[in-house]
């Protein structure tokens, strides 16, 4: 799974933000990451999967597993939810 | 571990890319919160097309502009002289004295649900003009209804 192409990630006044592309700003589809939320987008840009995900998440924070894998999932259900992930 | 994304983020956040967007030439494609502007927007349902502005708005033009207390409003213009009276098309009482240097843009179409109307479209037109010669009398019928209700229970 990888993020759909169509989107670029802006910081606007210390927020972290997801705009579709394209010649009109279209704030319905915009999306507010946190830090974490910021990483694993990143992590997605590649084609990957949750554990590798869950790896990813294991080398840059202090966390223990189960809470990575748990917080990956919920993340990417939103993701799928929004029709964001191919 | 939160790792979270929100759809919803406060459009004082969003100022700066929507200025951005606005100097360009770009419109702006948002959802309005609240209620005063029903029954043509609807919260989470309808959103609105915005431009950058360029001239003097028009009666029935509906402009997003920013209070001096930093509020952001998306309200109809129903007077113009030298600064400008809004209302919201759910209210009742009228906002008198807003600056020219207050309006940031303007609405140039909207969505109602899937389908977008251009504020130039027919019945848009007929619609922002009777909604607002009747507010009198739709002020007058909610006050006597409410009067009724009290006086029922």
């Amino acid at each position: 799974m990888k993020i759909k192409d169509g989107y670029i990630v802006r910081e606007v006044a210390g927020t972290t933000v997801v705009l579709p592309t394209g010649d009109d700003l279209d704030l319905t589809k915009m999306i507010k990451l946190n830090d974490t939320g910021k990483f694993l987008w990143q992590e997605l840009q590649q084609d990957t999967d949750e554990d590798r995900l869950v790896a990813a998440l294991l080398r840059e924070y202090s966390v223990d597993e189960a809470t990575a894998r748990a917080g990956v999932q919920r993340f990417v259900n939103k993701l799928k939810d929004n029709g964001l992930l191919i | 571990m939160d790792c979270s994304f929100e759809n919803e983020i406060h459009l004082e956040q969003l100022m700066p890319l929507i200025e951005e967007y606005l100097a360009q030439g770009k419109p702006v494609k948002f959802s309005p919160r609240g209620i005063s502007m029903l029954p043509m927007l609807r919260q989470g349902v309808d959103s609105v097309i915005l431009e950058s502005y360029k001239g003097v708005p028009r009666k029935y033009d509906i402009p997003l502009y920013r209070r001096d207390d930093g509020c952001f409003v998306l309200h109809r213009v129903v007077k113009v002289g030298k600064t400008y009276t809004c209302i919201g098309d759910n209210q009742f009482n009228l906002e008198h004295g807003i600056r020219h240097d207050q309006i940031i843009a303007i609405v140039t179409g909207f969505y109602r649900g899937t389908k977008y109307y251009s504020v130039n479209n027919m019945g848009y037109l007929l619609y922002s003009r009777i909604w607002h010669c009747s507010r009198g009398i739709r002020h007058f019928c909610g006050r006597c209804l409410a009067g009724i209700r009290r006086r029922l229970r």
